[in-house]
């Protein structure tokens, strides 16, 4: 009798995504302190923090994306394709708030783009964004004729570094308030239960009265825009981009929103889950770095780290399943 | 020659359970040599789980089959393929990107030797070309069998047989799409078989095709056998008799309600071809409406126009008097009409998601202000239904997945009570529900009924219909066919209506 109550408290603690990887992460973040201590220490911490912020928003992104069962390969070139516009336009003297504009016009249409082929030629998301990745990673090259830009004005800097209270860099908390807006919009608002409505069951959702065509088109939209946002801050912080950049995020957004939850089926996932998968990515490569191991272990890493969450999330839901009866 | 040494397949006291549900109670059947043999009975009688026993689909929870005079077990498909018994199945199971010719010889393509074993093309063609030949049917067999009708389909189905020796063919239901010329084509090649020896199941709804084809015929209800009749001996009334055969239980009949005069939904020759055509009825507020017919009669198209799922192409609908072309989902719930669907898993639930967001979710653009969700009006309402229904349940925060198939469908009930309609359109209301929730949806129903609204209720469980009709429609082959009162109800009477030898007599 106790050994199953034991047993059901363990099931809903690996079932509740956002406990059972904060504490995987503290656990992982204790080991390494242990071979070294300085890995923990509260700059390091925050330095792991803000070279994720950019994989941290995509991710929420790509998160609304996968709640409606569907998958967004073009987040990093659309994040990529940005940076270089912008880049580009600076350098010829644009002013910022026309940069800002173009930005997020530029995420706007990309993620519509996608958005509409989906909906209306009812083409399936992976197909679709798998044809616009090869699209704008090949207006990337068109932009700056394969150049880099870099010596960007002072003025694209200043917008990351900034902090607030003295400690939290400016893109940390620009990247917390898109979390918490994302939070609000998917458990508060009609849209976002909507889009749970619809990964979970399309045949249910259009009974209700759900119109899944135009709905569908929301988190494209949602993911564009926020690829621009994160494309100005990876610009502003790391003060130039080339053609390549982005090319490695699209997985790492799909595995940060996956690893914190979201279920590639369709109808489940929660913002702060993506968060923390983006973090624990973040803590495994910054590790690797202090183990001075090469960086192509990262990416098995990642994929280790994929390959377990996804097995885990069967799992669960298999003995979510039985002990149901 | 004995009567024994014409028997090609038996089943023996075979049973079926799934899931602790015995589907098929010891059930005894032979087929014999140059024979057809029908096999009948209500929807949910058994017939399709008996039949896909009898051609290795499923193996029986106990009993066993003999072939030929030995016992086997038939494993698989294939292995009943290589017995020489063939099914054709109410659908086709053909690839439609493949051609005509490589569907025939799936699996057993003729082979010629290069280096390595090739497919022959020119042999398979050639070969399957004499196969249509023989049937008397006139195919390109080049062409991708996906452009296909659905009759021709079928025919690709029996040439599968024609190239091997078919010592048993099970037709399942094969008319049921097929137009009257293309069904006297069917039976030709039937009569064909059976004059070369082959033994044959036909399983139909239609009993003058019974009448018309077979020889024998097998009743089965409720899972069990009724018996086996020398189809000479029988009239269609007898025959009909024997399917339904039950006592009439009418004990959750509440007749003492108001019902209106207005009618609160009026249909005038509402068509969507092929699935229905020129249907008009009224219903009033108050009344519970039953509409009775068999599986693929088009009583849930006409459900589906109703709500702007599928829209009709032509007809009046009138609703309250007033004429509207239903052409969404939103448009019907704003008129007050909502639609409980057949299949609760498929079309009724979201299941991952919990009581609550089932329950609101129709209801969020009236409980949501600036697109934002009113928690509290939505946590109240959920609570409201969860408790008018009675819904069994930890709480409101449960995921649906986890409740009973009872309570599941009273969710799904609550989900559209709680727009107040005024028409409510119910399809299957008690499928997979057990008995003492049943009850309690019988009694959401009259109660519903009794604060006026009108109520459609579609079913293949005549009993349910018996019991809580106040008036019954009888739909077949999709057009609307009786119109029965409440006095004059009995399965009988129904079936009699729904599987058509009313024609014949």
């Amino acid at each position: 009798m106790n050994k199953q109550k034991i047993g059901k408290l363990l099931v809903r603690v690996a079932d509740n995504r956002e406990i059972s990887l904060s504490s995987f992460i503290v656990l992982l973040l204790i080991i390494l302190a242990i071979f070294v201590p300085s890995f923990i220490s509260g700059s390091n911490l925050m330095q792991i923090v803000l070279n994720t912020v950019t994989v941290c928003i995509l991710a929420l992104g790509e998160l609304t994306v996968i709640i409606t069962k569907g998958i967004d390969l073009s987040v990093g070139a659309t994040m990529g394709l940005i940076t270089l516009i912008v880049g580009q336009l600076a350098l010829s003297g644009w002013p910022l708030w026309g940069l800002l504009a173009i930005a997020l016009l530029v995420g706007l249409v990309a993620g519509l783009v996608n958005g509409i082929l989906i909906s209306l030629v009812k083409l399936p998301s992976i197909i679709v964004t798998l044809g616009t990745l090869s699209v704008y990673s090949g207006l990337m090259y068109l932009v700056t004729g394969g150049n880099w830009v870099t010596n960007l004005p002072n003025y694209i800097q200043n917008l990351s570094s900034w902090s607030f209270l003295g400690f939290i860099p400016g893109p940390v908390v620009i990247m917390l308030i898109i979390l918490l807006f994302i939070t609000i919009f998917l458990r508060y608002s009609r849209v976002g239960r909507y889009l749970y409505a619809i990964g979970n069951n399309p045949n249910a959702a259009n009974l209700a009265g759900i119109n899944e065509k135009r709905i569908i088109v929301i988190p494209y939209i949602l993911t564009g825009v926020l690829a621009a946002i994160a494309g100005v801050l990876y610009l502003s912080y790391n003060g130039f981009s080339t053609p390549n950049t982005g090319s490695s995020l699209n997985l790492q957004a799909i595995a940060a929103a996956v690893i914190g939850g979201a279920n590639v089926f369709g109808g489940r996932g929660g913002a702060i889950g993506a968060v923390l998968g983006a973090l624990l990515l973040g803590v495994i490569s910054e590790a690797l770095v202090f183990f001075h191991l090469p960086a192509v272990w990262n990416d098995a890493a990642e994929g280790l780290i994929i390959l377990l969450a996804v097995v885990m999330d069967s799992a669960i839901s298999r003995t979510i399943r039985v002990t149901r009866g | 020659m004995l009567m024994g040494e014409d028997i090609v397949l038996r089943s023996m006291d075979v049973s079926k359970s799934f899931k602790g549900v015995t589907v098929v109670n010891h059930v005894s059947l032979e087929l014999n040599k140059g024979e057809i043999h029908a096999l009948v009975g209500e929807n949910g009688a058994g017939k399709s789980t008996l039949i896909k026993m009898l051609s290795g689909v499923h193996q029986p929870s106990s009993g066993s089959l003999e072939y030929e005079g030995k016992m086997i077990e038939i494993s698989n498909p294939a292995f009943a393929h290589n017995l020489g018994i063939f099914t054709v199945h109410q659908e086709p199971a053909i690839m439609p990107q493949l051609t005509v010719a490589e569907n025939v010889f799936m699996g057993f393509h003729p082979m010629k030797k290069v280096l390595w074993k090739w497919i022959d093309r020119k042999e398979m063609f050639k070969r399957s070309r004499e196969v249509f030949v023989r049937l008397g049917i006139d195919i390109d067999v080049t062409q991708v069998a996906g452009n296909l009708t659905i009759a021709q389909q079928q025919m690709v189905e029996i040439a599968k047989a024609v190239i091997h020796e078919v010592r048993v063919l099970i037709l399942d239901e094969p008319t049921a799409t097929l137009t009257g010329h293309e069904t006297q084509i069917l039976f030709q090649i039937v009569r064909n078989f059976m004059s070369q020896g082959t033994a044959i199941l036909f399983v139909s709804h239609r009993l003058d095709e019974v009448f018309e084809l077979a020889s024998k015929v097998t009743v089965m209800r409720d899972g069990q056998k009724v018996g086996t009749y020398s189809v000479a001996n029988l009239n269609a009334r007898e025959l009909v008799k024997l399917m339904v055969g039950r006592d009439i239980n009418t004990e959750h009949y509440q007749g003492n309600r108001k019902i209106g005069t207005e009618p609160a939904l009026s249909v005038r020759g509402m068509t969507k071809r092929p699935w229905f055509s020129n249907v008009s009825f009224e219903l009033y507020p108050g009344e519970i409406l039953g509409v009775s017919g068999l599986v693929g009669s088009g009583r849930t198209n006409v459900a589906e126009a109703l709500f702007g799922v599928m829209p009709a192409e032509s007809g009046e609908i009138y609703i309250s008097g007033e004429r509207y072309v239903l052409r969404t989902v939103k448009q019907a719930q704003k008129l007050g009409i909502v639609y409980v669907p057949e299949d609760r898993h498929k079309h009724g639930l979201a299941l991952q998601m919990d009581i609550m967001q089932n329950i609101s979710l129709p209801s969020l653009s009236k409980l949501s202000k600036f697109g934002v969700i009113n928690r509290n009006g939505e946590m109240e309402l959920s609570r409201q239904m969860v408790a008018n229904l009675n819904v069994r349940s930890t709480s409101i925060f449960q995921a649906t997945a986890q409740l009973s198939g009872g309570n599941q469908q009273k969710v799904v009930f609550s989900k559209w009570i709680a727009q107040k309609p005024k028409i409510i359109i119910l399809d299957e209301p008690t499928r997979g529900v057990d008995v003492g929730a049943k009850d309690e949806i019988y009694n959401i129903i009259h109660r519903l009924a009794e604060d006026g609204a009108a109520i459609l209720v579609i079913s293949s469980d005549l009993p349910e219909i018996l019991g809580i009709a106040d008036r019954v429609l009888i739909m077949k082959e999709g057009k609307l066919v009786a119109s029965i009162p409440r006095e004059e109800m009995s399965e009988e009477n129904i079936m009699y209506y729904a599987t058509g030898v009313n024609e014949r007599n």
